[in-house]
């Protein structure tokens, strides 16, 4: 077992569990040493405390295998509803639609459409999975997330000039606007891949 | 120098305290039943690890507002506690891999 040597403790980390001033079963299942897999005790076997993998390579493995196990069951819960996606493209496309028929409400329409909508989005994804936004919660953007930004500030910025030089033209916004909201949509749908993809790696 | 500095971390090292840690560094937020059901550990089990976690400032947890019944419990893993988690888990890497040496 483990000894009081270990480099890591400090001044409270005593001998035995002493890592842990609350062992006791509800603190989960030990770390292994040996050949157990330290994903929780057996059938009848009471879990003991988690002695400081210290110098133990494998109770230090165990430790990674049971957080890489943890991860992978949640990577089957990624699943954003299909509203959040097609909510996400509705208020894309709302935004520069309000820009493009601009009859005294485009702020409450980019408000709404850019701001307020998005964010319920989020809450009641989070409310009806348990989890928030994939997007969110990825360590690595993908790819054509940066594209989407770029064509989406690209996009204001054109809606400032068109308003300027050619304030007649109506419908280039609305359409750009539509474009960008599937665009957003499947970037979306597309961290749920990824997000689920991280999760299954081994930690 | 590239990746966490590996250090241990007391807090995080309990096993079901690293599951949550691990459970919140993949998710924005995470609602408590679904820590709960994922971790299969009662309320007061996992409320009690909760609360250690965020005395050390690794996680914060946020309710709806209180005419929404039920009331859910938001928890998210804070800079700092993403921050002792990478350097946990890069200590535990390192350790794992003194069983392991390259071929």
């Amino acid at each position: 077992m483990e000894s009081n040597s270990s480099p890591h403790g400090g001044p409270g980390s005593g001998p035995g569990a002493g890592h842990d001033p609350e062992n006791g079963p509800e603190n989960g299942p030990g770390y292994a040493s040996g050949g157990d897999t330290g994903h929780g005790p057996g059938p009848g076997q009471a879990p003991g405390p988690a002695p400081a993998p210290g110098h133990d390579p494998a109770a230090a493995r165990a430790a990674l295998d049971a957080a890489s196990e943890t991860r992978a069951s949640l990577a089957d819960r990624v699943d954003t509803p299909w509203w959040y996606h097609a909510g996400l493209a509705l208020g894309t496309a709302l935004g520069f639609a309000s820009l493009d028929f601009d009859y005294g409400l485009s702020t409450y329409g980019i408000i709404t459409g850019w701001i307020l909508i998005p964010m319920l989005l989020g809450l009641f994804a989070a409310r009806a999975t348990g989890l928030g936004p994939s997007i969110a919660s990825l360590s690595k953007r993908p790819k054509m997330f940066g594209g989407l930004l770029l064509a989406f500030i690209g996009g204001v910025v054109a809606a400032a000039l068109f308003k300027y030089f050619l304030p007649d033209l109506r419908g280039v916004l609305t359409g750009w606007g539509v474009l960008l909201g599937v665009w957003a949509a499947v970037v979306s749908h597309r961290c749920d891949d990824i997000l689920r993809r991280e999760l299954r790696s081994r930690l | 120098m590239s990746g966490p500095e590996p250090v241990f971390d007391e807090v995080v090292h309990a096993p079901y305290r690293l599951r949550i840690c691990v459970l919140l560094a993949a998710t924005d937020t995470a609602e408590f039943s679904l820590l709960r059901e994922e971790l299969q550990v009662s309320d007061s089990v996992l409320s009690k690890h909760l609360k250690v976690l965020r005395e050390a400032k690794y996680l914060t947890m946020g309710k709806e507002p209180a005419e929404r019944a039920p009331r859910r419990t938001y928890v998210s893993l804070t800079t700092r506690g993403r921050k002792a988690l990478d350097g946990h888990l890069a200590e535990l890497r390192r350790l794992a891999a003194l069983a392991a040496p390259e071929d």
